[in-house]
């Protein structure tokens, strides 16, 4: 089953997103697109005209796109967690690579914002990881799944992946990486037509990873749970500058992750 | 046809050196692979004397075709006994214990008489003391019975670093010098003393007896001295004495090692030190020299300096070879204490010390800064999985030692580079540079990327290493704080090195495209080549090779697509959401602000002294 969600994942996410932008929806008291909209703007954008900045630019979206593939399956078919955060490591300066590699303003702004996103999420994933190492005495998706679910032993780090995710999923108030009305997407701004439908798809993974890793940790209820307090909170907050975001991440975030961590191994 | 032909002789004329020494290269690899089985000796004696032999002829006959040959040699005799496993060692003779001595004494009233010429009297205190511990042990201890140098595998490591990386740093250097405003005389000194620190350093990383060791060690710490101050400023020479007074502390405590050591009835051999004849403060004493060495914190601040050096020993001394010694030092030692509370103690040091370089790096204005902190940052991860002292950890150090050496000699002959064709130092000089130079500039985007990311070596360190401490952190609650200093450091060093990207594409304007001399890109082609096949070959025996061998193939099709594709789609210049202002690109720098860094460096004083009170009472409960 899961080899299908791994080769079906843009599909999947697609659906994700369009419940998401549903559900939204009615907490704003909206009708909401349907939910096939991700894709018929899939469509829509395939009809589109390409232009492209350069060869390099292009390519390195694809690049982001299929290596964060590669991470969503690392995770999702029993490999070692480890290995998908830094593959999805390598995926994301791939987009940063292609969001310097192009002379627009609002590109560097997203890029630099997608650095300080990497420095404030990457070492909570990290300690989750070790902490399911703790617990599971494995590295492997597989054997931490076989362990139940981490509700009662690692609630702080719950915490910390629920702040995680709202990064992730580009969510307020830490937003800031794409922050549309901002910095007009950021890296995004400069791509058109296949090549944005490419990024556009690779949004869809980025909510599977994140998502898997919440499934590792609380299994179908906490994917549930963090998914309707991801989009309360995106409609409840506003946006916190990328300063700000660091000092949340690590003055709250990585803290709790650590106060669980070494409640684990006392 | 008579034109061509002069101009093809031309070109020939350039070629010639680069072509003698590919061909020499190859050809004297299968020499020494035919040699090396009749005597290894003879192979490691080539290795430590045959840098001297070439620092003389240099001097008197600077030619430059034959310093390519002779470099090649080299090069590919470091490779030779990189290929074997058999042990070696040369036991000790009255004649080269005095010879040694007498070499020590002639140093260190070097070093009085260099501090009493600027009066500088730190300088001048330090050797004092020096010369009085060393007088002491002269009279006190006698030589035993033991082996003066000793071949072992982090040697063999070693050994390849110096002579397959130096051998290309010196070669830039040959070129590299020649647009220095120095006198012709001065120019060959500056190879000259290069090729004299190799052969030091050959020698360093196959010394068993302690005071040959002292002796290197101090050696390495005067050619430091001197080519920091090469460049006669009054800034170079200032951090020159700083290198200087900082190293000799180093020096200090090895000779406090010693008289330690002979007080608690131990040999003056390392091997029996860390067979278990000397106590923990021994040890720790050695470690001291190697913390300095490596400038973990609160050392720093003499790598830093050192940075005002030409490039090419900025690559050489301060970042491929020279501060390598502080986890080649960790790597010998680490059996005697890793498993103790002073080990604990400085993974401690060196988890904080790898996380705050990386942070105080993204305040560097200059590329030389940047890599400089990096090179602290990493310097301290090697020490961390040497200390961690499991089989797979110590291989990792030494993985990590290897890759490190060549992609940050890569990135500062490139920095070399940018000087030499812009005369640009401080980042935002450094604009455009993409477009100035698209494949030198690739060749620094893959240095960085083998710096951090998967596939390659250096991530593999850091990727073990994460997984080694999660391995021991079961009951021992500080190896928290020791994964987490190193976690945070891997992301911090991510933003160091990509934010410098932002610099390196931006400009609106293309920039006059510059061709580079084959002195200056033969060395880095050859770096680049390296960490490449380094990268490839070991995959080839890593596990999770699937994925990894899936990874590169992705980056080398992304990349020759990028060289040789055009994407047959319309071009359209940047949208910038339609605005058409203009911009002045600037580097992005982040800090927490001078107060929190000033509380910084109290905290890692007070743990060194720390260290040190903790060596003192455990080793005089021995």
């Amino acid at each position: 089953m899961m080899v299908w969600i791994v080769l079906l994942a843009p599909l999947w996410g697609g659906f994700i997103l369009g419940a998401e932008r549903k559900i939204r929806a009615h907490m704003q008291h909206r009708m909401g697109p349907p939910l096939l909209q991700p894709f018929y703007d899939m469509a829509k954008l395939m009809q589109k005209r390409t232009t492209i900045i350069h060869s390099g630019h292009a390519l390195l979206a694809l690049g982001y796109f299929v290596t964060l593939w590669i991470a969503v399956g690392v995770v999702l078919l029993d490999g070692n967690v480890l290995w998908a955060i830094f593959i999805h490591l390598l995926a994301s300066v791939l987009l940063v690579t292609a969001g310097f590699s192009v002379p627009s303003i609002f590109s560097h702004v997203g890029a630099n914002r997608e650095l300080l996103a990497i420095v404030s999420y990457e070492p909570i994933l990290l300690l989750l990881g070790v902490a399911w190492y703790v617990s599971s005495g494995s590295w492997e998706s597989g054997a931490i799944a076989l362990g139940g679910t981490y509700w009662t032993s690692m609630p702080l780090l719950g915490v910390a992946l629920l702040m995680v995710v709202l990064l992730k999923t580009g969510k307020s108030p830490f937003d800031m990486a794409h922050a549309h009305q901002e910095i007009v997407g950021g890296v995004e701004v400069e791509y058109s037509g296949i090549f944005y439908e490419v990024l556009y798809m690779a949004r869809f993974l980025e909510y599977i990873f994140i998502y898997a890793f919440v499934f590792l940790w609380g299994g179908v209820v906490a994917v549930a749970l963090f998914f309707v307090l991801a989009n309360l909170i995106d409609n409840a907050t506003a946006r916190l500058t990328p300063a700000q975001t660091v000092r949340w991440f690590y003055a709250l975030g990585l803290p709790l992750a650590l106060l669980n961590l070494l409640g684990l191994v006392a | 046809m008579l034109l061509a032909n002069l101009r093809w002789g031309k070109n020939v004329e350039k070629m010639r050196p680069i072509i003698a020494g590919v061909f020499t290269k190859s050809i004297s690899i299968f020499v020494i692979k035919e040699c090396y089985t009749v005597s290894m000796q003879t192979l490691l004696f080539f290795l430590i004397l045959s840098p001297w032999i070439m620092a003389v002829g240099y001097l008197v006959v600077p030619n430059r075709g034959v310093l390519y040959g002779a470099l090649a040699l080299l090069g590919a005799g470091g490779l030779a006994l990189f290929d074997t496993t058999t042990s070696w060692q040369l036991s000790i003779n009255e004649t080269i214990v005095y010879l040694i001595a007498f070499l020590d004494a002639l140093l260190l009233g070097y070093f009085v008489w260099v501090g009493y010429r600027v009066r500088h009297w730190g300088v001048v205190a330090l050797a004092a003391v020096q010369i009085v511990m060393f007088v002491l042990i002269e009279v006190l201890l006698g030589h035993g019975e033991g082996a003066l140098l000793l071949l072992r595998e982090a040697s063999q490591w070693m050994l390849l670093i110096i002579n397959g990386v130096g051998a290309l740093i010196v070669a830039f250097a040959v070129v590299y010098i020649e647009a220095e405003a120095v006198d012709a005389v001065q120019k060959r000194r500056f190879v000259a003393y290069l090729l004299a620190f190799m052969g030091v350093m050959n020698l360093l990383v196959l010394a068993n007896e302690v005071m040959l060791f002292f002796l290197l060690f101090e050696l390495t710490t005067l050619a430091s001295f001197v080519l920091i101050g090469f460049r006669d400023e009054e800034e170079a020479r200032a951090n020159a004495l700083r290198a200087l007074w900082m190293n000799q502390l180093g020096g200090v405590a090895i000779l406090g090692a010693v008289l330690v050591a002979y007080a608690q009835g131990a040999s003056r051999y390392i091997d029996g030190w860390v067979a278990g004849e000397a106590s923990l403060l021994v040890v720790a004493l050695m470690m001291v020299a190697a913390l300095i060495k490596g400038a973990t914190m609160p050392f720093d601040r003499w790598l830093l300096g050192a940075m005002v050096a030409p490039t090419p020993v900025s690559a050489m001394l301060h970042s491929a070879t020279m501060v390598k010694i502080a986890p080649f030092m960790v790597l010998l030692f680490a059996p005697a204490f890793s498993h103790t509370a002073l080990g604990g103690m400085m993974l401690l040091m060196l988890g904080f010390s790898m996380a705050f370089a990386s942070y105080r790096g993204l305040q560097e204005a200059t590329l030389k800064g940047v890599l400089g902190y990096s090179t602290i940052a990493l310097l301290a991860l090697m020490m961390l999985l040497a200390l961690i002292d499991t089989p797979q950890s110590r291989t990792m150090a030494l993985v990590l030692m290897l890759f490190h050496a060549m992609g940050k000699a890569l990135l500062f002959l490139i920095a070399g580079v940018i000087e030499r064709t812009l005369h640009a130092k401080r980042l935002d000089a450094m604009q455009g540079l993409f477009s100035a130079m698209p494949w030198v500039m690739l060749g620094a985007v893959g240095a960085l990327m083998s710096l951090t990311l998967p596939p390659f070596g250096a991530f593999w360190a850091k990727y073990s290493a994460i997984v080694a401490l999660a391995g021991r952190i079961d009951g021992a609650a500080y190896m928290v704080l020791v994964l987490a200093s190193v976690i945070i450091a891997s992301a911090l060093l991510v933003l160091l090195y990509f934010k410098l990207l932002s610099l390196f594409f931006a400009t609106q304007n293309p920039t006059q495209r510059i061709t580079l001399s084959w002195g200056y890109s033969v060395p880095l082609m050859f770096l680049a080549a390296g960490a490449l096949m380094a990268s490839v070959l070991y995959l080839a025996w890593g596990a999770y090779a699937y994925v990894a061998w899936g990874l590169l193939a992705l980056l080398v099709v992304l990349l020759l697509l990028v060289a040789w594709l055009r994407l047959g789609f319309d071009r359209a210049t940047v949208y910038g959401c339609g605005e058409r202002t203009s911009v002045t690109w600037s580097q992005n720098f982040y800090s927490f602000g001078v107060d929190i860094e000033r509380s910084f460096t109290w905290l890692f004083g007070a743990m060194f002294v720390a260290f040190l009170v903790m060596a003192t009472l455990l080793g005089v409960s021995l």
